[in-house]
């Protein structure tokens, strides 16, 4: 059956992303530790694995377009007062993760799409953060990047797009194992 | 998040959030000046001042416990470099005074604003519903607990008995609870793509707000302009 692309948002489909949104930025509180550990990708590899097995799950129950966006933007509402920049990254990523996957899966109708989404969820907020630390925040830069912090930040972001895989991997396992028991309805 | 820190009259919910922003940004920029130490004081205070006095009290010790430590431990990796710990320590202190208004701000004040200035209602339901959800989740979590106790399972450390124990059991409550949620919603008249709606108690831009957000500007003016008036107060030169 051929479903179109753009389909409504129900109230359903806005409170179940509203709740896993929820559950993975309670699952990240620890990144407010991690944050002022001054390793590039530090923050994200924590958060790699939570942050792509929720969005997972979100988008094998709720398949339309505006979905990750909507994660993003629920997701960063908590985040807006603590680390505006993550705010910010969050919803250039879910934009960018949108039209993405309609360019190429035209939605979010298969299961590699739903990977894919979920997979770069995190490893995408990496270039919008490195473009923040470059143009405006020169010494946190410095931080960042001084010191021959450069190999741990490489091994972090290579670490973080690892796990992140495994968590979108394991996101669209478990979803299935709910739709076949008949807890996750389409 | 928790309604332990809610104060009876917030901030309108937009200066709160540009006050949260402008005090990171403030705090960052100023953080190599005891200026940046004189601006998060100053807003701590004037938080205290409109209303967050209880909020302000109670966080204190945490926040001091929390700059404190890591500034320590910055102190220490740095070799005993006391100008880079108290540099660290204004950002610090930014970050943590930074998220007190988004602390104290009960979900339902922030939906209502929104919902006023005419934004989506499906996106206000999503956020008050993130916002207020914690408390429900961390009862969630408890029961999955106490029912992995009560069939021999102690510890969520072992990754079989986390996944098939505790992680399928409370994904399966949230999806419970997100579909009983959207009934009830429904049930009481929600609809999502209706035009035209009213807010049955309006959160209006009073006076306390504006004067809030004047004298925060002022100090922050204040701080940035410090500089330009000769009044520049590098960390390193008060150690020296």
């Amino acid at each position: 059956m051929k479903t179109e692309v753009f389909q409504k948002m129900t109230v359903k489909d806005m409170v179940f992303l509203a709740i896993l949104s929820a559950v993975a930025t309670c699952t990240a509180a620890v990144m407010a530790v991690v944050s002022q550990i001054h390793i590039f990708g530090l923050a994200q590899l924590v958060t790699a694995l939570q942050f792509s097995l929720f969005p997972a799950v979100a988008l094998m129950k709720v398949r339309k377009v505006g979905s990750i966006l909507f994660f993003a933007v629920f997701t960063g509402i908590v985040e807006l007062f603590m680390a505006p920049v993550m705010f910010f990254s969050s919803l250039l990523t879910g934009l960018a993760l949108e039209v993405l996957a309609v360019l190429i899966f035209k939605g979010y109708q298969s299961d590699k799409a739903v990977f894919f989404s979920a997979w770069l969820f995190i490893p995408l907020t990496l270039p919008f953060n490195y473009l923040y630390y470059v143009y405006f925040a020169g010494d946190m830069f410095q931080q960042f990047f001084g010191q021959g912090l450069q190999i741990a930040a490489v091994a972090c972001v290579l670490a973080a797009i690892a796990v992140s895989a495994l968590g979108a991997f394991l996101g669209i396992k478990i979803s299935r194992e709910l739709q076949k028991a008949g807890v996750l309805k389409r | 998040m928790t309604d332990r820190f809610y104060v009876r009259r917030p901030l309108y919910p937009i200066v709160s959030i540009l006050a949260a922003l402008l005090t990171l940004i403030g705090a960052l920029a100023l953080a190599r000046s005891v200026w940046g130490t004189v601006f998060v004081a100053a807003v701590f205070v004037l938080l205290c001042l409109f209303g967050y006095a209880s909020i302000c009290r109670k966080v204190l010790p945490i926040l001091l416990l929390y700059v404190g430590g890591f500034s320590l431990i910055f102190y220490l990796a740095s070799g005993g470099n006391g100008v880079f710990a108290w540099q660290m320590a204004n950002r610090l202190a930014g970050v943590g005074v930074a998220v007190l208004p988004g602390l104290a701000m009960p979900p339902v004040h922030l939906t209502r604003c929104l919902t006023a200035l005419g934004c989506p209602r499906l996106l206000t339901l999503g956020m008050l519903i993130t916002t207020s959800f914690v408390p429900v989740l961390s009862g969630e979590v408890r029961q999955v607990r106490a029912a992995m106790r009560t069939r021999g399972i102690t510890s969520i450390w072992n990754p079989a008995a986390f996944y098939r124990a505790f992680l399928i059991p409370l994904l399966v409550r949230l999806v419970n609870i997100s579909d009983t949620l959207a009934l009830s919603v429904e049930t009481r008249g929600f609809v999502g793509n209706s035009g035209g709606y009213t807010v049955y108690h309006p959160v209006r831009l009073i006076g306390k707000d504006l004067c809030f957000a004047g004298l925060f500007l002022v100090v922050l003016a204040l701080g940035v302009a410090a500089p330009a008036l000769g009044l520049a107060a590098p960390v390193q030169g008060v150690l020296a």
